[in-house]
């Protein structure tokens, strides 16, 4: 009993958290450095910098 | 005129390196589908992937343009073809799909936004070629080809990869700041106010689209249709915004599409025609976005990509059932994106000053 219920709970973990998970963490680390980019472009547009 | 003329050969030109990407997408996708119960998280996957990235993409496409997104983007999506067949794992030729698509529609935005000299429809032929994509990838699924037609059919866009970044290097070489005629968003509204109530607009056009009331939506055919008007929207949403001014065809359209959405529950006709009205801004918030971040075109696109992953999101998660609540939401989101278009976006005609 205890056996299955790990084997069920991995099971669980492995085929629907995990890949929302490392869903959710990509779309967090992709939006935030984006967020950060879109930042440094406002700040090079106002003070004429780079091309 | 010529270069006008020039950019809408770009346009068409991405319009089918765009057909070819979703196909191909479409091609692996399908492959998950059938008695697999995961699909859904594959798909939500996906959508992540191939959105959210593109705005990294596109700021790094910005600054090194001379690496070859389109012909890296192709090379990468055919060899997912060929993982899926060697690997298990299905996220890992997700991923490398993903990608793939993420550089192709970078290289497709920086080639027409920077060839265009501020025109709208280069961009909007281009986008509208996924909707295309996107039909023919499920007349196919209908009777699955061999992989190495996809193979090869990935390899017959990269030619237009190819000159659509000469053209693109072109375009750069005769002006510094080749989206510098972008100019549809008010120089008195703050930057990061307009990018931010792009991106709103994005996401909650991406959301109501999902909950459009279409009883009469059954048959794979009447998908079609709506993909095909879809289409023909984007594009002509770009027309439209050149001949009559970007502003008045964003808030017309989506004021216009309203009544056509709520009472095309059963009729089909109006239904569709609502849709395509409802299609026509795409082109017009990209163009915004670029109009406030004028030396990175590849990272502006990125942001409609993402405004469009944070609105589809929800969908995998929450739905509203009932057509009233639906009647309400769609028009009360439609109300808001009119309010933040005309708060954002200067009046067509009018020095922006």
């Amino acid at each position: 009993m205890s056996d299955f219920f790990w084997f069920a709970a991995f099971e669980y973990v492995r085929m629907k958290a995990a890949p929302l998970i490392a869903t959710a963490v990509i779309f967090i680390v992709f939006t935030a450095v984006t967020t950060v980019l879109v930042a440094k472009s406002l700040r090079e547009r106002d003070g004429g910098g780079d091309s | 005129m010529n270069r006008k003329i020039a950019g809408v050969g770009v346009g068409f030109l991405y319009f089918y390196v765009h057909f070819v990407t979703e196909i191909l997408c479409f091609f692996v996708l399908s492959r998950y589908v059938g008695t697999n119960t995961d699909f859904w998280a594959y798909y939500l996957f996906f959508d992540m992937l191939a959105f959210v990235p593109q705005g990294v993409i596109g700021y790094v496409s910005d600054r090194f343009p001379k690496i070859p997104f389109g012909a890296v983007g192709f090379a990468l999506m055919a060899a997912a073809i060929f993982i899926q067949t060697a690997v298990p794992n299905p996220y890992v030729s997700l991923a490398v799909l993903c990608i793939g698509n993420a550089c192709t529609h970078i290289d497709g935005a920086e080639a027409t936004l920077r060839t265009s000299r501020g025109s709208l429809t280069p961009s909007a032929i281009f986008v509208s070629g996924g909707a295309f994509g996107i039909l023919t990838g499920h007349l196919i699924s209908m009777d699955p080809l061999p992989w190495w037609v996809f193979v090869l059919l990935a390899a017959s866009a990269v030619p237009f990869t190819i000159l659509g970044e000469m053209c693109r290097r072109d375009s750069d070489r005769k002006s510094p700041v080749p989206c510098a005629p972008f100019d549809l968003a008010k120089k008195t509204a703050a930057p990061v106010g307009a990018i931010i109530a792009m991106v709103f607009i994005i996401a909650t056009r991406g959301y109501m689209a999902y909950g459009i009331p279409m009883s009469w939506k059954n048959t794979v055919w009447e998908t079609i249709a709506i993909l095909a008007v879809m289409g023909v929207g984007k594009a002509l949403g770009g027309v439209f915004a050149d001949l009559f001014g970007a502003r008045k065809v964003a808030v017309i359209s989506a004021a216009a599409a309203l009544p056509f959405l709520l009472f095309g529950n059963k009729l089909v006709a109006v239904s569709l025609f609502g849709v395509m009205l409802f299609s026509m801004t795409m082109s017009i918030t990209l163009a915004a976005l670029v109009s406030v971040l004028k030396k990175r075109p590849g990272l502006a696109f990125g942001l409609t990509t993402i405004g469009l992953f944070i609105g589809t999101a929800p969908v995998f998660f929450f739905k509203f059932t009932s057509f009233a609540a639906n009647c309400i939401m769609i028009s009360v989101l439609t109300a808001v994106c009119i309010l933040l278009t005309l708060a954002v976006m200067r009046k067509d005609g009018d020095p922006n000053e």
